[in-house]
């Protein structure tokens, strides 16, 4: 294992409302008329968090909503 | 009788050899352990008398062993300042035959050296009857007579009168008593052993007349007719 | 505490830092071995913990890494992607970290702006920064290459275990300061306690060596092994003035009491020598001389057997053997004598009784009590010696067990409160007694042989007379065995 003490971090991408949306998108292309309440209040609760700034739980409810989706949708 | 008289110190040593040649005894006397031994182990005694502590690195105890290592067998009576009764015990186990203590009395010192010669003369032949005298005990059947006349003692009583037989014409020291008749080797204070000679006497001597138990002023008693 | 030795003067000053000290030298040792105890308990738990957890991540990683070359090779570049943002969308923990890269080093899949320019090697564990959102955080990475000049990079961002890590080592580096300050508190604590017990030690031993026997160590009364010391210590000073009492007494007697019989043999010489007209007289003033010597020696002998007695070195040669014939050799010895003086004597004593001491010994001081009764009995008055077995006495330490009841019984002139307290006394003799003879030594002897037992000697007025009652704690039933036996038929 190394560590370089490099100053110039890299940007993580998928830390952006941009990300968000992109999931919020996943999510909507699913059936929507099939989704289950719970997927739908966390995509709800999800989009709402990004759009007021706070993407880490925002990002953290979408991808439960996705992975719940996953597990339904075969 | 020959005997040998090894003491360092000379006022007891004039003492002794003066008192024993007064009674006729042959005293050869050595003054340190060297010569004691040499002398012991060269010449033919009828018994030795030795000090326990001697000047030189010699010592009684190592004449003492000494001699009985090389079979020597002539009685041994130790003179010693240590009145201890373990000393006594390591006096005898070394091979002594007696152990007289300082400061002694001559007489004290006579009757032991009598009793030792009569009992080394009389260990050959075990007796069952002694006899001073009209008075005869029978030590199988625990019997005594005087003239022809039974007596009846008490164990101990007759465990004195024994004594006093087998020590028949010479002098027994109260404390030569004590030790003999009762195994006790401290001073009893009082003279208990009067007491029970007197007792005896009451019972052996008494009834007829004519006394065998004699008191020796300064000394002890005496059984004799 | 590096230095240690700067701090110790040659000097016996007691200095603040001396290594020569026991006490610091044991909490130095106590602190050292409590350190190093904790620092190994600690590394277990830094190993069990951090470096379970970094071992963890790792192993996702490679097992991500395998997962995906099979994705690659079955479905290419497009394949991999779709993959990528499968994992990424799907990634509820948000801590995975992936990148895919063309041969020119172009972004082709993954949640990474770019290739980090650290990486320059494959197939190597990385730590790096990452730019995220909220904060900067690390994370763990490797990269792996792929065919066609692309290259994969996973990661995955260890900010949470960094954060346990900081935890843990902060833990541990708090625990050892606090253990360290324990271990120089604790140090010091015993240290303290050890100076303090050695202090009052010293300083007690210090003032009897100046003389001041009447100095004791202090008992908390707290039954620890201080107060066991103390106690042990006190118990060695209570024996050892006992002894130098002794020591006093016996050379105050040999400066009093023997110049009596010393002074009467003198004068009767010396008045033989100067006066005595005839060789009879001479002769009579001269054995009374020698008996006055004579009464010296056995004097010397019965100090020198006290003496001996009370050092307690006899008591190698005890052994078990039965009280009764013993006392009864005795009684035999005594029981003429006391008819002799007109007096009666009665025994009450059972028919065995297990006793553990000096035969010899136990005898002469039964023979100097009875010579006491008889003594000092007008005639016409009963002696009784009785012995019995007290199931279960209080001793004298406290415990309860066994003793043995001896005593003698007599009606003669008795003693006053006063003169009993002083009887064992060597050389005391009551002013009753001054006609009657003796020398005072009788009730010591019998007093030293019976405290080598571990008894007791007390006197008791009998209303008329004097009782005199010794009692010795028996071996207990369980440790003696084979006494019956052993001392009965012989
Ligand atoms: N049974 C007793 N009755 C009355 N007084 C006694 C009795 N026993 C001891 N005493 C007193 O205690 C004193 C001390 O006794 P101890 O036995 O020590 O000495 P002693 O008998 O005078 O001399 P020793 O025993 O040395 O010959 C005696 O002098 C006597 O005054
Ligand atoms: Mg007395």
């Amino acid at each position: 294992m190394r560590t370089v003490p490099s100053p110039k971090p890299v940007v993580v991408t998928s830390d952006s409302v941009a990300f968000c949306l992109q999931l919020s998108r996943v999510i909507e292309s699913y059936n929507a008329s099939a989704l289950s309440p719970t997927v739908s209040r966390l995509r709800e609760e999800g989009t709402d968090l990004c759009r007021q700034g706070l993407v880490r739980p925002g990002l953290i409810r979408l991808r439960r909503a996705i992975v719940s989706l996953k597990r339904t949708t075969p | 009788m020959r005997i040998l008289l090894v003491e360092d110190d000379q006022t007891v040593r004039t003492f002794i050899a003066k008192g024993l040649s007064e009674s006729g005894h042959l005293v050869e006397q050595a003054e340190n352990g060297k010569d004691g031994l040499s002398l012991a182990t060269n010449e033919n005694f009828d018994i030795i008398i030795l000090d326990r502590m001697l000047p030189g690195g010699v010592d009684g105890i190592h004449i003492l062993e000494t001699l009985r290592r090389q079979g020597n067998v002539t009685p041994v009576l130790l003179l010693s300042a240590l009145a201890e009764v373990d000393e006594k015990v390591a006096g005898l186990k070394a091979g002594g035959d007696d152990y007289v203590t300082k400061p002694f009395s001559f007489n004290e010192l006579q009757a032991r050296l009598e009793a030792l010669v009569r009992r080394n003369r009389n260990e050959a032949q075990p007796q069952t009857r002694l006899m001073v005298g009209d008075l005869e005990i029978d030590l199988l059947a625990r019997g005594v007579k005087r003239a022809g006349q039974k007596i009846d003692l008490q164990p101990r009583e007759f465990r004195l009168l024994e004594f006093l037989m087998r020590h028949a014409g010479q002098v027994v020291t109260r404390t030569m008593l004590l030790e003999g008749v009762w195994d006790y080797h401290f001073d009893p204070q009082t003279n208990v052993i009067d007491v029970h000679v007197s007792r005896l006497r009451q019972k052996i001597d008494k009834p007829f007349g004519r006394p065998l138990v004699h008191t020796i002023r300064n000394a002890g008693y005496m059984l004799q007719e | 505490m590096s230095e240690p030795t700067a701090f110790a003067p040659a000097s016996p000053q007691p200095g603040f830092l001396r290594l020569r000290s026991v006490s610091l030298r044991f909490a130095l040792v106590y602190g050292t071995l409590f350190i190093c105890s904790a620092v190994l308990f600690l590394s277990f738990i830094w190993w069990g913990t951090v470096g379970l957890l970094e071992h963890r991540v790792e192993q996702a990683i490679t097992t991500d890494s395998r997962a995906l070359f099979n994705i690659w090779s079955e479905g290419g570049p497009t394949g991999l992607t779709m993959i990528i943002d499968d994992r990424l969308e799907q990634d509820v923990d948000d801590n995975a970290l992936y990148l895919l890269v063309n041969k020119d080093n172009k972004w082709v899949a993954g949640n990474l702006a770019e290739w980090p320019r650290q990486i320059i090697s494959n197939d190597h564990w990385f730590t790096m920064p990452v730019q995220r959102s909220y904060a900067q955080d690390m994370a763990k990475v490797r990269a792996y290459a792929l065919p066609d000049g692309y290259r994969l990079l996973i990661g995955r961002d260890i900010s949470g275990r960094t954060l346990l890590r900081k935890i843990v080592t902060d833990t541990l580096l708090w625990a050892c300061v606090m253990v360290t300050l324990l271990a120089i508190g604790g140090g010091w604590l015993i240290r303290r306690l050890f100076r303090h017990v050695i202090h009052s030690i010293s300083r007690t031993t210090q003032a009897i060596t100046h003389g001041d026997m009447s100095r004791r160590m202090p008992v908390q009364g707290s039954d620890d092994e201080l107060d066991e010391i103390a106690i042990t210590i006190n118990e060695m000073l209570e024996r050892i003035s006992r002894l130098m009492d002794g020591v006093r007494q016996v050379s105050n007697a040999i400066a009093h009491d023997l110049r009596t019989p010393i002074t009467r043999a003198r004068t009767q010489l010396e008045d033989a020598a100067l006066h005595a007209k005839n060789e009879d007289e001479l002769r009579a003033a001269i054995e009374q001389a020698v008996g006055n010597l004579d009464n010296v020696t056995s004097i010397c002998e019965a100090l020198l057997r006290i003496a001996q007695i009370e050092s307690g070195a006899r008591r190698s040669a005890f052994v078990l053997f039965d009280l009764i014939p013993a006392l009864q050799d005795v009684c035999e010895l005594y029981e003429a004598v006391a008819e002799d003086h007109g007096l009666r004597f009665v025994q009450h004593l059972p028919d065995h009784l297990p006793f553990f001491g000096d035969r010899a010994m136990f005898q002469q001081a039964v023979a100097n009590l009875l010579d006491n009764a008889v003594k000092f009995s007008p005639p016409h008055g009963i002696i009784t010696l009785s012995a019995e077995v007290l199931s279960t006495a209080r001793r004298s330490d406290g415990t309860r067990g066994k003793m043995l009841s001896l005593s003698v019984a007599d009606e003669g002139i008795g003693m006053s409160e006063a003169d009993m307290a002083r009887a064992s006394e060597r050389f005391f003799r009551a002013e009753q007694a001054r006609n009657t003879p003796g020398s005072g030594l009788g009730l010591s002897l019998v007093q030293a042989i019976v405290q080598l037992h571990d008894g007791q000697l007390q006197l008791a007025s009998n209303a008329p007379g004097l009782i005199t009652r010794i009692e010795i704690p028996l071996p207990d039933e369980e440790t003696v065995p084979a006494v019956q036996h052993t001392t009965t038929n012989h």
